[in-house]
Protein backbone atom coordinates (compact mmCIF):
# COMPACT_ATOMS: atom_id res chain seq x y z
CA UNK A 1 0.00 0.00 0.00
CA UNK A 2 2.72 2.48 1.33
CA UNK A 3 4.36 1.77 -2.16
CA UNK A 4 2.15 1.73 -4.38
CA UNK A 5 1.33 5.16 -2.96
CA UNK A 6 4.73 6.07 -3.22
CA UNK A 7 4.52 5.36 -7.25
CA UNK A 8 1.24 7.47 -7.62
CA UNK A 9 3.56 10.49 -5.96
CA UNK A 10 6.42 9.40 -7.99
CA UNK A 11 4.58 9.94 -10.84
CA UNK A 12 3.11 13.11 -10.54
CA UNK A 13 6.88 14.07 -9.88
CA UNK A 14 7.87 12.56 -12.96
CA UNK A 15 4.88 14.32 -15.01
CA UNK A 16 5.98 17.47 -13.23
CA UNK A 17 10.09 17.39 -14.03
CA UNK A 18 8.81 16.09 -17.60
CA UNK A 19 6.66 19.59 -18.11
CA UNK A 20 9.38 21.87 -16.56
CA UNK A 21 12.19 19.65 -18.40
CA UNK A 22 10.16 19.75 -21.65
CA UNK A 23 9.73 23.84 -20.94
CA UNK A 24 13.29 23.99 -20.94
CA UNK A 25 14.66 22.27 -24.40
CA UNK A 26 11.48 23.58 -26.24
CA UNK A 27 11.73 27.27 -25.07
CA UNK A 28 12.56 29.20 -28.50
CA UNK A 29 9.82 26.63 -30.03
CA UNK A 30 7.11 26.87 -27.46
CA UNK A 31 7.45 30.39 -26.03
CA UNK A 32 4.75 32.69 -27.78
CA UNK A 33 6.84 35.56 -27.66
CA UNK A 34 10.89 36.85 -27.64
CA UNK A 35 11.06 36.95 -23.09
CA UNK A 36 13.13 40.25 -23.49
CA UNK A 37 10.77 42.13 -25.72
CA UNK A 38 9.29 44.46 -24.06
CA UNK A 39 6.22 46.56 -25.04
CA UNK A 40 5.01 49.37 -23.04
CA UNK A 41 1.73 49.91 -23.99
CA UNK A 42 0.67 46.06 -23.35
CA UNK A 43 2.39 47.13 -19.53
CA UNK A 44 0.50 45.34 -16.67
CA UNK A 45 -1.87 43.46 -18.44
CA UNK A 46 -3.79 40.68 -16.02
CA UNK A 47 -3.95 37.33 -17.20
CA UNK A 48 -6.43 36.35 -20.05
CA UNK A 49 -9.36 35.09 -18.01
CA UNK A 50 -9.46 37.94 -16.00
CA UNK A 51 -10.87 41.66 -17.21
CA UNK A 52 -8.47 43.51 -19.36
CA UNK A 53 -6.07 40.36 -20.28
CA UNK A 54 -5.83 38.68 -23.70
CA UNK A 55 -5.34 35.28 -25.34
CA UNK A 56 -1.86 37.13 -26.75
CA UNK A 57 -0.46 37.46 -23.47
CA UNK A 58 -2.20 34.09 -21.58
CA UNK A 59 -0.76 35.31 -18.22
CA UNK A 60 -0.14 38.48 -18.55
CA UNK A 61 2.32 41.09 -19.27
CA UNK A 62 5.07 42.65 -16.30
CA UNK A 63 5.84 46.48 -15.77
CA UNK A 64 8.06 46.81 -19.05
CA UNK A 65 5.26 44.85 -20.90
CA UNK A 66 7.29 41.39 -21.36
CA UNK A 67 5.08 38.13 -21.56
CA UNK A 68 5.49 36.28 -18.46
CA UNK A 69 4.38 32.67 -19.84
CA UNK A 70 7.34 33.47 -22.11
CA UNK A 71 9.54 34.53 -19.40
CA UNK A 72 8.08 31.37 -17.06
CA UNK A 73 9.60 29.13 -20.17
CA UNK A 74 13.00 30.87 -20.38
CA UNK A 75 13.52 31.20 -16.49
CA UNK A 76 12.91 27.10 -16.43
CA UNK A 77 16.45 26.96 -18.28
CA UNK A 78 18.34 28.94 -15.60
CA UNK A 79 16.38 27.31 -12.74
CA UNK A 80 17.37 23.90 -14.44
CA UNK A 81 21.26 24.09 -15.55
CA UNK A 82 21.96 26.24 -12.19
CA UNK A 83 20.56 23.33 -9.89
CA UNK A 84 21.69 20.72 -12.32
CA UNK A 85 25.83 22.11 -12.69
CA UNK A 86 25.62 22.85 -8.73
CA UNK A 87 25.00 19.54 -7.90
CA UNK A 88 26.99 18.22 -9.70
CA UNK A 89 29.74 20.50 -8.54
CA UNK A 90 28.85 20.08 -5.32
CA UNK A 91 28.14 15.95 -5.18
CA UNK A 92 31.95 15.48 -6.98
CA UNK A 93 33.34 17.86 -4.28
CA UNK A 94 30.96 15.95 -1.50
CA UNK A 95 32.16 12.56 -2.75
CA UNK A 96 35.66 13.18 -2.94
CA UNK A 97 35.81 14.76 0.28
CA UNK A 98 33.57 12.32 2.37
CA UNK A 99 34.96 9.12 0.53
CA UNK A 100 38.42 10.46 1.74
CA UNK A 101 37.58 10.71 5.37
CA UNK A 102 35.64 7.65 5.54
CA UNK A 103 38.44 5.67 3.88
CA UNK A 104 41.79 7.20 4.93
CA UNK A 105 39.91 8.31 8.34
CA UNK A 106 42.28 9.53 11.12
CA UNK A 107 42.90 13.22 10.60
CA UNK A 108 42.24 13.73 6.94
CA UNK A 109 38.39 12.88 8.60
CA UNK A 110 38.69 14.88 11.63
CA UNK A 111 40.08 17.80 9.32
CA UNK A 112 37.25 17.21 6.53
CA UNK A 113 34.41 17.10 9.36
CA UNK A 114 35.92 20.38 10.52
CA UNK A 115 35.42 21.76 7.56
CA UNK A 116 31.78 20.52 7.04
CA UNK A 117 31.23 21.51 10.69
CA UNK A 118 32.44 25.05 10.14
CA UNK A 119 30.40 25.43 7.41
CA UNK A 120 27.24 24.04 9.11
CA UNK A 121 27.63 26.86 11.29
CA UNK A 122 27.40 29.48 8.74
CA UNK A 123 23.25 30.22 7.49
CA UNK A 124 23.22 28.73 4.05
CA UNK A 125 21.70 32.11 2.50
CA UNK A 126 23.44 34.45 4.74
CA UNK A 127 27.06 32.54 3.39
CA UNK A 128 26.16 32.73 -0.36
CA UNK A 129 25.27 36.41 0.03
CA UNK A 130 28.29 37.09 1.78
CA UNK A 131 30.35 35.59 -0.78
CA UNK A 132 28.12 36.62 -3.71
CA UNK A 133 28.28 40.33 -3.06
CA UNK A 134 32.10 39.70 -2.41
CA UNK A 135 32.41 37.82 -6.21
CA UNK A 136 29.68 40.30 -7.73
CA UNK A 137 26.52 38.83 -9.15
CA UNK A 138 26.09 36.32 -12.61
CA UNK A 139 25.83 32.62 -13.60
CA UNK A 140 28.66 31.58 -13.23
CA UNK A 141 29.39 33.16 -9.73
CA UNK A 142 25.97 31.38 -8.39
CA UNK A 143 26.70 27.94 -10.07
CA UNK A 144 30.46 28.38 -8.23
CA UNK A 145 28.87 29.50 -4.55
CA UNK A 146 26.41 26.95 -4.75
CA UNK A 147 28.56 24.28 -6.30
CA UNK A 148 31.07 25.00 -3.06
CA UNK A 149 28.59 25.49 -0.29
CA UNK A 150 26.48 22.88 -1.37
CA UNK A 151 28.93 19.44 -0.57
CA UNK A 152 28.82 18.94 3.04
CA UNK A 153 25.47 17.16 2.61
CA UNK A 154 27.40 14.37 0.60
CA UNK A 155 30.54 14.55 2.64
CA UNK A 156 28.94 13.46 5.60
CA UNK A 157 26.46 10.68 3.96
CA UNK A 158 29.39 8.98 2.28
CA UNK A 159 31.91 8.92 5.05
CA UNK A 160 29.68 7.30 7.53
CA UNK A 161 28.46 5.24 4.16
CA UNK A 162 32.21 4.48 3.02
CA UNK A 163 33.12 3.92 6.75
CA UNK A 164 30.92 1.05 6.76
CA UNK A 165 32.02 -0.66 3.80
CA UNK A 166 35.87 -0.18 4.21
CA UNK A 167 35.04 -3.19 7.56
CA UNK A 168 33.28 -5.00 5.58
CA UNK A 169 35.33 -8.39 4.89
CA UNK A 170 35.34 -8.55 0.73
CA UNK A 171 36.94 -5.18 1.26
CA UNK A 172 39.79 -6.31 3.25
CA UNK A 173 40.23 -9.65 1.18
CA UNK A 174 40.69 -7.14 -1.91
CA UNK A 175 43.29 -4.96 0.05
CA UNK A 176 44.87 -8.60 1.00
CA UNK A 177 45.04 -9.39 -2.72
CA UNK A 178 47.66 -6.10 -2.89
CA UNK A 179 44.53 -4.41 -4.92
CA UNK A 180 45.83 -0.43 -4.45
CA UNK A 181 43.90 1.81 -2.35
CA UNK A 182 42.56 3.92 -5.38
CA UNK A 183 41.31 0.46 -7.19
CA UNK A 184 39.33 -0.72 -4.10
CA UNK A 185 37.90 3.06 -3.80
CA UNK A 186 36.91 3.17 -7.46
CA UNK A 187 35.71 -0.82 -8.21
CA UNK A 188 34.54 -2.00 -4.92
CA UNK A 189 33.44 1.05 -3.03
CA UNK A 190 32.01 3.99 -5.16
CA UNK A 191 29.77 1.56 -6.83
CA UNK A 192 28.13 0.66 -3.72
CA UNK A 193 27.58 4.12 -2.34
CA UNK A 194 26.29 5.45 -5.46
CA UNK A 195 22.62 4.32 -4.77
CA UNK A 196 22.73 6.82 -1.53
CA UNK A 197 24.44 9.20 -4.09
CA UNK A 198 22.00 9.27 -6.45
CA UNK A 199 19.26 9.77 -3.77
CA UNK A 200 20.94 12.62 -2.18
CA UNK A 201 21.85 14.55 -5.29
CA UNK A 202 18.17 14.41 -6.50
CA UNK A 203 17.14 15.75 -3.59
CA UNK A 204 19.39 18.44 -3.45
CA UNK A 205 18.38 19.73 -6.74
CA UNK A 206 15.11 21.07 -5.33
CA UNK A 207 17.61 22.76 -2.85
CA UNK A 208 19.45 24.28 -4.91
CA UNK A 209 16.91 25.42 -7.54
CA UNK A 210 15.35 27.39 -4.18
CA UNK A 211 18.85 28.74 -3.53
CA UNK A 212 19.72 30.23 -7.04
CA UNK A 213 16.24 31.62 -6.87
CA UNK A 214 16.76 33.60 -3.54
CA UNK A 215 19.78 34.47 -4.55
CA UNK A 216 18.33 36.07 -7.57
CA UNK A 217 15.29 37.47 -5.45
CA UNK A 218 18.03 38.94 -3.22
CA UNK A 219 19.28 40.67 -6.09
CA UNK A 220 22.83 38.92 -5.90
CA UNK A 221 22.08 36.25 -7.95
CA UNK A 222 21.70 35.69 -11.92
CA UNK A 223 22.19 38.48 -14.08
CA UNK A 224 19.22 40.95 -14.04
CA UNK A 225 18.94 40.58 -18.01
CA UNK A 226 18.74 36.82 -18.07
CA UNK A 227 15.32 35.76 -17.04
CA UNK A 228 14.91 33.75 -14.31
CA UNK A 229 12.27 32.95 -12.13
CA UNK A 230 14.07 34.29 -8.76
CA UNK A 231 14.22 38.19 -10.88
CA UNK A 232 10.54 37.42 -12.14
CA UNK A 233 9.56 37.04 -8.12
CA UNK A 234 11.63 40.38 -7.48
CA UNK A 235 10.57 42.57 -10.46
CA UNK A 236 6.89 41.78 -8.84
CA UNK A 237 7.47 42.61 -5.47
CA UNK A 238 7.10 45.69 -6.33
CA UNK A 239 3.50 45.49 -8.19
CA UNK A 240 2.57 43.12 -5.52
CA UNK A 241 -0.05 45.74 -4.41
CA UNK A 242 -1.37 46.34 -8.09
CA UNK A 243 -0.44 42.77 -10.58
CA UNK A 244 -0.39 40.11 -8.18
CA UNK A 245 0.10 37.59 -11.29
CA UNK A 246 4.13 38.68 -11.76
CA UNK A 247 4.89 37.47 -8.39
CA UNK A 248 2.42 34.56 -8.19
CA UNK A 249 3.47 32.33 -11.44
CA UNK A 250 7.37 32.10 -10.52
CA UNK A 251 6.57 31.26 -7.15
CA UNK A 252 3.95 28.51 -8.09
CA UNK A 253 6.51 27.54 -11.15
CA UNK A 254 9.31 27.01 -8.43
CA UNK A 255 7.24 25.23 -5.64
CA UNK A 256 5.13 22.65 -8.42
CA UNK A 257 9.26 21.99 -9.81
CA UNK A 258 10.69 21.61 -6.45
CA UNK A 259 7.93 19.43 -5.59
CA UNK A 260 8.36 17.36 -8.57
CA UNK A 261 12.46 16.70 -7.96
CA UNK A 262 10.66 15.70 -4.13
CA UNK A 263 8.13 13.67 -5.29
CA UNK A 264 10.89 11.76 -7.44
CA UNK A 265 13.63 11.97 -4.98
CA UNK A 266 11.50 10.32 -2.25
CA UNK A 267 10.49 7.61 -4.26
CA UNK A 268 14.15 6.64 -5.47
CA UNK A 269 14.78 7.10 -1.60
CA UNK A 270 12.47 4.61 -0.71
CA UNK A 271 13.15 2.57 -4.03
CA UNK A 272 17.14 2.53 -3.56
CA UNK A 273 18.08 2.85 -0.74
CA UNK A 274 15.80 1.70 2.53
CA UNK A 275 17.88 2.78 5.09
CA UNK A 276 17.24 6.33 3.77
CA UNK A 277 13.24 5.44 4.45
CA UNK A 278 12.55 7.46 7.59
CA UNK A 279 14.98 10.37 7.27
CA UNK A 280 13.61 13.54 6.38
CA UNK B 1 28.96 12.65 30.50
CA UNK B 2 31.47 15.39 31.75
CA UNK B 3 33.76 13.46 28.98
CA UNK B 4 31.07 14.26 26.30
CA UNK B 5 30.90 17.72 27.47
CA UNK B 6 34.40 18.11 27.56
CA UNK B 7 34.63 16.65 23.86
CA UNK B 8 31.71 18.81 22.59
CA UNK B 9 33.29 22.04 24.38
CA UNK B 10 36.18 21.41 22.98
CA UNK B 11 35.04 20.50 19.26
CA UNK B 12 32.75 24.07 19.28
CA UNK B 13 35.73 25.93 19.64
CA UNK B 14 38.07 24.44 17.17
CA UNK B 15 34.66 25.48 14.94
CA UNK B 16 34.52 28.81 16.16
CA UNK B 17 38.17 29.34 15.19
CA UNK B 18 37.41 28.01 11.83
CA UNK B 19 34.29 30.28 11.74
CA UNK B 20 36.33 33.26 12.52
CA UNK B 21 38.58 32.74 9.82
CA UNK B 22 36.10 32.19 7.39
CA UNK B 23 34.77 35.15 8.46
CA UNK B 24 38.25 37.08 7.99
CA UNK B 25 38.48 35.74 5.01
CA UNK B 26 35.38 37.13 2.98
CA UNK B 27 37.43 40.45 2.43
CA UNK B 28 39.63 38.80 0.76
CA UNK B 29 38.24 36.56 -1.47
CA UNK B 30 39.05 38.86 -4.29
CA UNK B 31 42.66 40.16 -3.24
CA UNK B 32 42.34 43.70 -2.58
CA UNK B 33 40.11 44.45 0.20
CA UNK B 34 41.00 47.94 -0.20
CA UNK B 35 39.45 48.14 -3.50
CA UNK B 36 36.35 46.07 -2.53
CA UNK B 37 35.59 48.36 0.82
CA UNK B 38 36.31 52.21 -0.87
CA UNK B 39 34.06 53.54 -3.21
CA UNK B 40 34.86 52.66 -7.35
CA UNK B 41 35.79 56.52 -7.47
CA UNK B 42 38.64 56.50 -5.06
CA UNK B 43 41.68 57.40 -6.00
CA UNK B 44 44.85 55.18 -6.62
CA UNK B 45 46.45 57.47 -3.59
CA UNK B 46 43.65 57.22 -1.20
CA UNK B 47 43.43 53.43 -2.05
CA UNK B 48 47.06 53.52 -0.90
CA UNK B 49 46.12 54.94 2.03
CA UNK B 50 43.35 53.21 3.42
CA UNK B 51 45.39 49.88 2.28
CA UNK B 52 48.64 51.43 4.90
CA UNK B 53 45.66 52.24 7.62
CA UNK B 54 44.27 49.36 7.61
CA UNK B 55 47.31 47.16 7.81
CA UNK B 56 46.20 45.22 4.35
CA UNK B 57 49.96 45.47 3.50
CA UNK B 58 50.88 42.93 6.44
CA UNK B 59 51.11 39.08 6.13
CA UNK B 60 47.83 37.39 6.09
CA UNK B 61 48.65 35.50 9.20
CA UNK B 62 49.27 38.57 11.36
CA UNK B 63 46.54 40.62 9.79
CA UNK B 64 44.42 37.48 10.65
CA UNK B 65 45.46 37.46 14.32
CA UNK B 66 45.14 40.77 14.70
CA UNK B 67 41.55 40.65 13.44
CA UNK B 68 41.05 37.60 15.73
CA UNK B 69 42.37 39.48 18.71
CA UNK B 70 40.18 42.08 18.26
CA UNK B 71 37.26 40.00 17.47
CA UNK B 72 37.23 37.97 21.31
CA UNK B 73 37.33 41.13 22.52
CA UNK B 74 33.83 42.35 20.44
CA UNK B 75 35.97 45.15 18.17
CA UNK B 76 34.89 44.11 14.64
CA UNK B 77 36.05 47.76 13.80
CA UNK B 78 33.12 50.45 12.71
CA UNK B 79 30.91 49.81 10.09
CA UNK B 80 31.90 52.15 6.90
CA UNK B 81 28.51 52.99 6.29
CA UNK B 82 26.74 53.75 10.18
CA UNK B 83 30.15 55.00 11.71
CA UNK B 84 29.01 53.05 14.42
CA UNK B 85 30.75 49.85 16.49
CA UNK B 86 30.15 46.88 14.13
CA UNK B 87 29.54 45.12 16.98
CA UNK B 88 26.88 47.44 18.95
CA UNK B 89 24.66 47.88 15.43
CA UNK B 90 24.40 43.39 15.85
CA UNK B 91 23.63 43.72 19.31
CA UNK B 92 20.72 45.79 18.54
CA UNK B 93 18.76 44.50 16.26
CA UNK B 94 19.65 41.14 17.35
CA UNK B 95 16.24 41.36 19.74
CA UNK B 96 14.33 41.94 16.54
CA UNK B 97 15.77 38.37 15.04
CA UNK B 98 15.46 36.55 18.19
CA UNK B 99 12.03 37.23 18.68
CA UNK B 100 11.25 36.26 14.86
CA UNK B 101 13.00 33.30 15.11
CA UNK B 102 11.62 31.86 18.61
CA UNK B 103 8.02 33.02 17.12
CA UNK B 104 8.75 31.04 14.09
CA UNK B 105 10.20 28.31 16.17
CA UNK B 106 7.16 28.17 18.42
CA UNK B 107 4.79 28.43 15.08
CA UNK B 108 6.35 25.24 13.55
CA UNK B 109 6.25 23.14 17.06
CA UNK B 110 2.85 23.99 17.67
CA UNK B 111 1.74 23.14 13.99
CA UNK B 112 4.18 20.19 13.37
CA UNK B 113 3.98 18.22 16.40
CA UNK B 114 0.24 17.78 16.74
CA UNK B 115 0.02 17.33 12.79
CA UNK B 116 2.94 14.85 13.28
CA UNK B 117 1.40 12.65 15.68
CA UNK B 118 -2.49 12.63 14.41
CA UNK B 119 -1.35 11.98 10.79
CA UNK B 120 1.59 9.90 12.14
CA UNK B 121 -0.58 7.65 13.52
CA UNK B 122 -3.87 6.82 11.29
CA UNK B 123 -1.84 4.78 9.39
CA UNK B 124 -2.77 4.72 5.66
CA UNK B 125 -5.50 6.84 5.67
CA UNK B 126 -6.84 10.68 4.38
CA UNK B 127 -5.34 12.67 7.24
CA UNK B 128 -2.41 10.85 6.73
CA UNK B 129 -2.61 11.36 2.82
CA UNK B 130 -3.27 15.14 3.67
CA UNK B 131 -0.72 15.29 6.15
CA UNK B 132 1.72 14.40 3.57
CA UNK B 133 0.52 16.46 0.96
CA UNK B 134 0.85 19.20 3.39
CA UNK B 135 4.38 18.46 4.34
CA UNK B 136 5.63 18.04 0.98
CA UNK B 137 3.81 21.76 -0.04
CA UNK B 138 5.32 23.13 2.89
CA UNK B 139 8.86 22.23 2.35
CA UNK B 140 8.71 22.93 -1.55
CA UNK B 141 7.33 26.41 -1.11
CA UNK B 142 10.13 29.10 -1.11
CA UNK B 143 10.40 31.47 2.09
CA UNK B 144 10.48 34.30 0.08
CA UNK B 145 7.37 33.40 -2.07
CA UNK B 146 5.48 32.74 0.92
CA UNK B 147 5.91 35.83 2.62
CA UNK B 148 4.76 37.59 -0.41
CA UNK B 149 1.77 35.35 -0.50
CA UNK B 150 0.89 35.60 2.95
CA UNK B 151 1.30 39.77 2.41
CA UNK B 152 -1.08 39.73 -1.09
CA UNK B 153 -3.72 37.45 0.78
CA UNK B 154 -3.69 38.32 4.62
CA UNK B 155 -2.82 42.29 4.13
CA UNK B 156 -4.28 43.29 0.79
CA UNK B 157 -6.87 41.12 -0.33
CA UNK B 158 -8.32 40.20 3.50
CA UNK B 159 -6.60 42.93 5.45
CA UNK B 160 -5.96 41.53 8.63
CA UNK B 161 -2.65 41.63 9.07
CA UNK B 162 -0.21 44.32 8.77
CA UNK B 163 2.22 44.39 5.75
CA UNK B 164 5.25 45.19 7.39
CA UNK B 165 6.95 46.63 10.59
CA UNK B 166 7.56 45.73 14.41
CA UNK B 167 6.14 46.21 17.56
CA UNK B 168 2.79 44.59 17.89
CA UNK B 169 1.63 40.80 17.84
CA UNK B 170 -0.29 41.06 15.03
CA UNK B 171 2.81 42.43 12.98
CA UNK B 172 4.70 39.23 14.17
CA UNK B 173 2.14 36.68 12.69
CA UNK B 174 2.85 36.65 8.72
CA UNK B 175 6.85 36.78 9.45
CA UNK B 176 6.38 34.08 11.90
CA UNK B 177 4.46 31.84 10.01
CA UNK B 178 6.27 32.57 6.36
CA UNK B 179 9.64 31.39 8.48
CA UNK B 180 8.06 28.75 10.46
CA UNK B 181 5.98 26.88 7.25
CA UNK B 182 9.13 25.09 6.29
CA UNK B 183 10.45 23.84 9.68
CA UNK B 184 6.93 23.10 10.31
CA UNK B 185 6.85 20.51 7.32
CA UNK B 186 9.85 19.21 8.44
CA UNK B 187 8.91 18.34 11.88
CA UNK B 188 5.56 16.89 10.91
CA UNK B 189 6.99 14.76 7.69
CA UNK B 190 9.96 13.25 10.55
CA UNK B 191 7.24 12.64 13.43
CA UNK B 192 4.50 11.04 11.04
CA UNK B 193 7.05 8.73 9.52
CA UNK B 194 8.59 8.27 13.00
CA UNK B 195 4.75 7.62 15.06
CA UNK B 196 4.18 5.43 11.78
CA UNK B 197 7.45 3.52 12.65
CA UNK B 198 7.37 3.09 16.61
CA UNK B 199 3.80 1.88 16.43
CA UNK B 200 4.26 -0.99 14.96
CA UNK B 201 6.86 -2.27 17.54
CA UNK B 202 6.61 -5.17 20.23
CA UNK B 203 6.66 -2.75 23.49
CA UNK B 204 3.45 -0.69 21.50
CA UNK B 205 1.61 -4.18 21.12
CA UNK B 206 2.46 -4.85 25.03
CA UNK B 207 0.96 -1.91 26.25
CA UNK B 208 -2.05 -2.29 23.95
CA UNK B 209 -2.51 -6.15 25.03
CA UNK B 210 -2.31 -4.88 28.78
CA UNK B 211 -5.36 -3.08 28.04
CA UNK B 212 -3.78 0.67 27.35
CA UNK B 213 -6.07 3.03 25.33
CA UNK B 214 -5.10 4.30 22.29
CA UNK B 215 -4.72 7.32 23.37
CA UNK B 216 -2.58 6.76 26.03
CA UNK B 217 -0.07 4.54 24.31
CA UNK B 218 -0.35 7.06 21.30
CA UNK B 219 0.80 9.81 23.78
CA UNK B 220 2.70 7.67 26.58
CA UNK B 221 4.66 5.41 25.06
CA UNK B 222 4.95 6.12 21.59
CA UNK B 223 4.89 9.97 21.45
CA UNK B 224 8.66 9.96 23.83
CA UNK B 225 10.30 7.70 21.80
CA UNK B 226 9.54 9.13 18.41
CA UNK B 227 10.16 12.78 19.69
CA UNK B 228 14.04 12.08 20.33
CA UNK B 229 14.83 12.71 16.32
CA UNK B 230 12.65 15.75 16.71
CA UNK B 231 14.98 16.97 19.36
CA UNK B 232 17.90 17.18 16.71
CA UNK B 233 16.04 18.82 13.86
CA UNK B 234 14.64 21.36 15.88
CA UNK B 235 18.39 22.08 16.63
CA UNK B 236 18.97 22.13 12.69
CA UNK B 237 16.48 23.96 12.33
CA UNK B 238 17.34 26.97 14.20
CA UNK B 239 20.54 27.63 12.14
CA UNK B 240 17.76 27.38 8.89
CA UNK B 241 15.10 29.84 10.49
CA UNK B 242 18.52 32.42 11.21
CA UNK B 243 19.45 31.75 7.67
CA UNK B 244 15.65 32.44 6.54
CA UNK B 245 14.97 35.40 8.95
CA UNK B 246 17.77 37.37 6.40
CA UNK B 247 14.95 37.21 3.82
CA UNK B 248 12.09 37.13 5.75
CA UNK B 249 13.13 40.00 7.86
CA UNK B 250 13.93 41.98 4.40
CA UNK B 251 10.73 41.64 2.66
CA UNK B 252 9.01 42.31 6.20
CA UNK B 253 11.04 45.02 6.81
CA UNK B 254 11.49 43.59 10.12
CA UNK B 255 14.40 45.19 11.97
CA UNK B 256 16.43 42.14 12.57
CA UNK B 257 20.05 41.36 12.10
CA UNK B 258 19.24 39.54 9.23
CA UNK B 259 17.87 43.21 7.29
CA UNK B 260 20.82 44.81 8.56
CA UNK B 261 22.95 42.36 7.39
CA UNK B 262 21.39 41.91 3.74
CA UNK B 263 21.79 45.97 3.52
CA UNK B 264 25.53 46.10 4.47
CA UNK B 265 25.87 43.42 2.06
CA UNK B 266 24.36 45.67 -0.84
CA UNK B 267 26.35 48.27 0.65
CA UNK B 268 29.93 46.48 0.90
CA UNK B 269 29.86 47.33 4.23
CA UNK B 270 32.32 44.69 5.39
CA UNK B 271 32.65 44.99 9.11
CA UNK B 272 29.53 45.02 9.63
CA UNK B 273 29.05 42.06 7.30
CA UNK B 274 31.98 39.90 9.42
CA UNK B 275 30.57 40.95 12.86
CA UNK B 276 26.94 40.04 11.88
CA UNK B 277 28.28 36.41 9.91
CA UNK B 278 30.57 35.70 13.23
CA UNK B 279 27.73 36.64 15.69
CA UNK B 280 25.17 34.68 13.97
CA UNK B 281 27.53 31.59 13.67
CA UNK B 282 28.87 31.95 17.34
CA UNK B 283 24.92 31.49 17.96
CA UNK B 284 24.28 28.53 15.66
CA UNK B 285 27.40 26.73 16.63
CA UNK B 286 26.23 26.89 20.22
CA UNK B 287 22.79 26.07 19.65
CA UNK B 288 24.01 22.55 17.99
CA UNK B 289 26.20 22.20 21.06
CA UNK B 290 23.02 22.80 23.50
CA UNK B 291 21.21 20.17 20.78
CA UNK B 292 23.89 17.26 21.14
CA UNK B 293 24.21 17.69 25.01
CA UNK B 294 19.87 17.60 25.10
CA UNK B 295 20.24 14.86 22.65
CA UNK B 296 22.47 12.69 24.79
CA UNK B 297 21.41 13.81 27.85
CA UNK B 298 17.44 12.08 26.64
CA UNK B 299 18.69 9.44 24.93
CA UNK B 300 19.65 6.81 27.92
CA UNK B 301 20.92 4.52 25.16
CA UNK B 302 24.07 6.90 24.69
CA UNK B 303 23.99 8.34 28.51
CA UNK B 304 24.75 4.98 29.53
CA UNK B 305 26.72 3.44 27.16
CA UNK B 306 29.49 6.15 28.31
Amino acid sequence: MRLMLTCKRALVGVCLLILVTSMALLAPLIAPHDPGEQNLAARLQPPAWLAGGSLQHPLGTDHLGRDILSRLIYGSRISLLVALIAVAVSGTIGTLLGVAAGYWQGRIDSFIMLLADVQLAFPFILFALAVMAVLGPGLRNVIVVLGITGWVAYGRLLRAEVMSLRAREYVEAVRALGQTDGKIILRHILPNVMPSLIVMASLRVANMIIAESSLTFMGLGVEPHIPTWGSMLADGRAYITSAWWLATFPGLAIMLTVLGVNLVGDWLRTTLDPRLRNTV
Amino acid sequence: MLDILWHRLRRALLVILGVSLFAFMIVHLTGDPAVLMLPPDATIEQVEEFRQAMGFNDPLWQQYLRWLSKAVRGDFGLSLRHQQPALALIAERMPATVELTVAALLVALLLGIPLGVWTGSKGNSLPSFLGSIFGLLGQSMPVFWLALMLQLLFGLIIPIFPLTGRGTISQLVMPAIALGLYTTATIMRLLQSQMGEVLQQDYIRTARSKGLSYTRVVFKHALRNALLPVVTIVGLQLGTLLGGAVITESIFAWPGVGRLLVQAINNRDIPLVQAGVFVLAIGIVTINLVTDLLYTWLDPRIRLQR
